[in-house]
């Protein structure tokens, strides 16, 4: 495991820095199972093994005894108008108790209103109601869970007339009022900053350095008018370059590849991840530590 | 479009993105006009990407069933079950449910692809069915003449049983070696075919018919002596035959535990 031992960070609540991960894909369950692999902590998508039996969970027991695991959803949808599904929450816990995850996470957005499910990540109206409504929320998930929860910045195609403030303003306040964490999707910031015209670098200067407990990388399909983020492909040098600029202003971060369709061998994923491991210490070179605000100059 | 509640933002999108007609008249005013792209084409990627996503998750449960009828008629039938069944469920993987039906109703002449189509579903649930204990052939020795004359079992949680006019089993395994299927083939008579899960993959394996019937009536929570009896009644020259099933469900981990009752 890395060790940021050259870095201070300001007293802040998130888990220490645990290095360079992927996210757990059933392709390559046998090859973690068949020998130690150069990854630090591994991401499970949190819906996929909450069944109640059969091979994603036995895979997912043996699998663990040797990584550090962090959960992450897709289904809470924290930005609905209806009610948190308490039964989802409570399944969510009992899960969580099972795997001992390090910190567990899900997106900033809604998924389904009226008891329909539309399985998207959707973004929200940036509006002082939907701050409160969203800080709400979480805050009744932080008391189910017993933990502090992390929230991830989803990529988006619209933008909504209502909106009164920045993506940044609006995730900063939320993080803030509900008192939870960060997940900092640099390819989602990337994709949104090409859809919607903004300084993708405005966003990573923008949000509170002590809550950003983790970041995503991931790759993208550009469509030539906009960007698709797709997650079936490489990592793109210009979400590369956002990653090297996060870690000269946030200071070392957990950093995992999500990686979801055409998922490759392991053993191109972890030479992937080394490349990840030099671009942040590029950046951790120049990370400043308290003094992050130069960053935004 | 200022003012507009959260509630009216969520309920107009997502009637939008669930229409079928892609029509955008309703959601467009809530979004910001300014940057790149037209709003219209914003919706679009919206609207497609949830058609997609459903698309993608039936073709996973229903490999085979998407095989079988070709890309073009499985997009024209999952259309159609996506059109009208909106998910309420919280996980993907339990959304094709009603594929099944939808095949057997919209494909009148070809009822084998309902079948291949149920024989997908059922290999899928007994993939993500609960662990529960599994019954060791030595824990039948430890019960009693007394304990047999009322001792019934709890079989695996996925276990089911469907019955097949076609030769969709056929299909099947030639679906699986990615080879051209035989043609559509009536059976002489129906087959009973038996779905599990064994370690940590699904099985199936078909069923003669004395077997079936004290399947069915195990399953429906008769004891084993009753079974038996009623094979007995119905079947007399199967009866033997009895002992060396249960032998055979047990060895192949279909069974859970013995039930005795209380």
């Amino acid at each position: 495991m890395t060790t940021p031992d050259d870095f201070t960070l300001p007293p802040d609540k998130r888990v220490p820095f645990i290095g360079y991960g992927l996210g757990l894909r059933p392709a390559h369950y046998a090859d973690f199972l068949a020998a130690p692999r150069a990854v630090d902590w591994l991401e499970i998508i949190s819906e996929n093994y909450m069944i109640q039996g059969g091979k994603p969970l036995a895979m997912l027991d043996a699998i663990r005894r040797d990584y550090p695991l962090v959960m992450h959803g897709v289904s809470m949808s924290l930005g609905s108008v209806q009610p948190l599904d308490t039964d989802h929450l409570a399944r969510l816990k009992a899960f969580a108790d099972r795997v001992e995850p390090l910190w567990i996470s899900d997106h900033l957005c809604w998924t389904g209103v009226h008891g329909v499910n539309l399985h998207d990540l959707y973004p929200l109206p940036y509006t002082e109601e939907t701050i409160r409504h969203v800080a709400g929320r979480i805050r009744q998930v932080q008391e189910t869970l017993e933990r502090r929860f992390v929230i991830e910045n989803v990529s988006s195609y619209i933008s909504y007339a209502a909106s009164t403030m920045s993506e940044w303003e609006f995730v900063s306040a939320i993080a803030d009022e509900a008192d939870c964490l960060l997940l900092l999707d640099i390819n989602n910031i990337y994709v949104s900053s090409v859809n919607h015209g903004f300084d993708p670098r405005r966003f990573i200067d923008g949000v509170p350095v002590q809550r950003v407990q983790q970041i995503h990388l991931a790759g993208h399909s550009n469509l030539g008018d906009f960007i698709i983020d797709t997650h079936d492909a490489p990592i793109a040098d210009p979400v590369f370059d956002l990653y090297r600029y996060a870690c000269r202003c946030l200071g070392p971060v957990s950093t995992m590849i999500e990686r979801d369709d055409k998922i490759p061998p392991l053993a191109e994923l972890i030479a992937e991840l080394d490349r990840v491991r030099a671009v942040a210490a590029e950046g951790l070179r120049q990370f400043i530590g308290d003094e992050v605000q130069l960053c935004a100059a | 479009m200022r003012g507009v509640s959260l509630a009216q933002t969520q309920a107009t999108l997502a009637e939008y993105f669930l229409d079928a007609g892609n029509d955008q008249r309703a959601a467009l005013p809530l979004l910001a006009d300014g940057f790149g792209l037209p709003r219209e084409r914003r919706l679009d990627i919206y609207h497609n990407a949830y058609r997609a996503r459903l698309h993608e998750a039936l073709g996973t449960v229903f490999e085979r069933t998407w095989a079988y009828l070709g890309d073009q008629e499985f997009a024209t039938l999952a259309g159609r079950y996506i059109e009208s069944h909106p998910s309420t469920r919280s996980n993907l993987r339990d959304y094709g449910e009603g594929f099944p039906a939808l095949l057997a109703w919209e494909l009148p002449d070809d009822p084998e692809a309902a079948e291949l189509a149920w024989m997908d579903w059922n290999l899928h649930l007994a993939f993500d069915a609960p662990d529960v204990p599994r019954l060791l052939p030595e824990e039948l020795a430890l019960l009693s003449d007394k304990d047999w004359e009322t001792a019934g079992f709890a079989f695996q949680p996925g276990l089911d049983i469907a019955v097949f006019d076609w030769n969709v089993v056929e299909v099947w395994h030639a679906l699986d070696r990615e080879a051209v299927p035989p043609p559509a083939r009536r059976l002489e008579r129906p087959v009973a075919y038996v779905f599990w899960r064994k370690e940590l993959q699904s099985h199936f394996r078909s069923l003669e018919e004395a077997e079936h019937l004290v399947l069915m009536a195990l399953l429906e929570g008769a004891s084993f002596a009753q079974a038996c009896e009623m094979l007995a009644d119905d079947q007399p020259e199967t009866v033997a035959m009895a002992g060396p099933w249960l032998q055979r469900w047990i060895a192949d981990g279909m069974i859970s535990r013995v039930v005795l009752p209380a």
